[in-house]
């Protein structure tokens, strides 16, 4: 039974290219072979330094890292899309409403009906002054009263 | 590893703000009459009204919230004393006071967000005895809003 190889060389063929890369004897065709097996992932950490040569070792971590920001990015936005829609909804349903006596009224004309009569129930500003001057004449009042006790000193 | 935890706790973070700014659409949600609504809102004898983005005619609200409670000289002390709280940092418009209690109190509370806000609170005694709170949010300068209830009023 024959065992597939499941990298691209042998490593002994990849430890061999390496050796002659280091001594500067590897043809452009070995060169791109041994680009071509480093760049594979889950290959044995001895050739950590040799993919960090070519390049492929940082760039791989930085790749993976990327995804799963990318991924939970979306977990985030899509939770916080359906956060923001939720309240939309209950906002939209559940906002106008009037309780009278403890029960719920939907009807928009009743509501805006309870809520000008709550206006209406507000003092003008005609009767706030008149409310004001009364307490000044009230002042004015308890003062004049002193001022009598005061002559007697 | 280090960076994957990093990752999830910044994503923890940016949902917590998400939620936060929800909570914060809600600008009642800090004062204290938001607990007289929530009291009162369904008891008998109390007529409350909510009402959003529809508007009233003649009037731009964002936010409308009214309580109209009928013969209850207990829950105007209970008012009173929130409105205590809420006057922090708030301008008193106008305020009645009637055998040393307040009467009439208009609050208009700093802006929250793009929203300006304003808490009216009446009790009246004759012909039966009625308090009214209303708590108002409007793009308009709430000065502006309250000259207009005041003068649709008279």
């Amino acid at each position: 039974m024959r065992i597939k190889f499941k990298y691209s060389m042998t490593f002994e063929k990849a430890d061999q290219l390496i050796e002659r890369y280091y001594e500067g004897l590897t043809s452009v065709e070995e060169e791109r072979q041994l680009q071509e097996f480093l760049s594979q992932a889950d290959l044995p950490l001895k050739y950590e330094p040799e993919q960090a040569i070519f390049g492929y070792f940082r760039p791989q971590k930085q790749n993976v890292t990327r995804k799963s920001f990318l991924r939970w990015s979306g977990v985030a936005a899509a939770l916080l899309v359906g956060v923001f829609a939720i309240q939309l909804f209950n906002d939209s349903n559940l906002s106008n409403y009037a309780y009278v006596d403890g029960k719920k009224i939907t009807d928009m004309d009743e509501i805006k009906l309870h809520a000008m009569a709550s206006i209406e129930n507000l003092p003008s500003s005609q009767t706030i002054v008149e409310e004001n001057l009364r307490q000044v004449s009230s002042k004015e009042l308890i003062e004049q009263q002193l001022n009598l006790f005061s002559a007697f000193e | 590893m280090n960076d994957m935890r990093s990752i999830k706790i910044f994503l923890f973070l940016l949902l917590l703000t998400g939620f936060t700014g929800i909570r914060s659409i809600q600008a009642q949600s800090d004062l204290e009459i938001k607990k007289v609504f929530d009291r009162y809102g369904n008891q008998k004898g109390v007529v409350m009204v909510e009402l959003t983005g529809e508007m009233l005619e003649g009037y731009d609200f964002s936010l409308f919230k009214s309580l109209m409670i009928k013969e209850n000289p207990e829950a105007a002390d209970y008012i009173r004393k929130s409105l205590a709280k809420d006057e922090t940092g708030a301008k008193k418009v106008k305020q009645v006071v009637a055998n040393g209690k307040a009467t009439s109190i208009y609050l208009q509370l700093p802006p929250k967000g793009k929203y300006h806000r304003l808490i009216l609170f009446n009790e009246a005694n004759k012909p039966e005895h009625v308090i009214t709170l209303i708590y108002i949010e409007s793009k308009d300068d709430s000065e502006d809003v309250l000259k207009l209830i005041l003068k649709k009023n008279k």
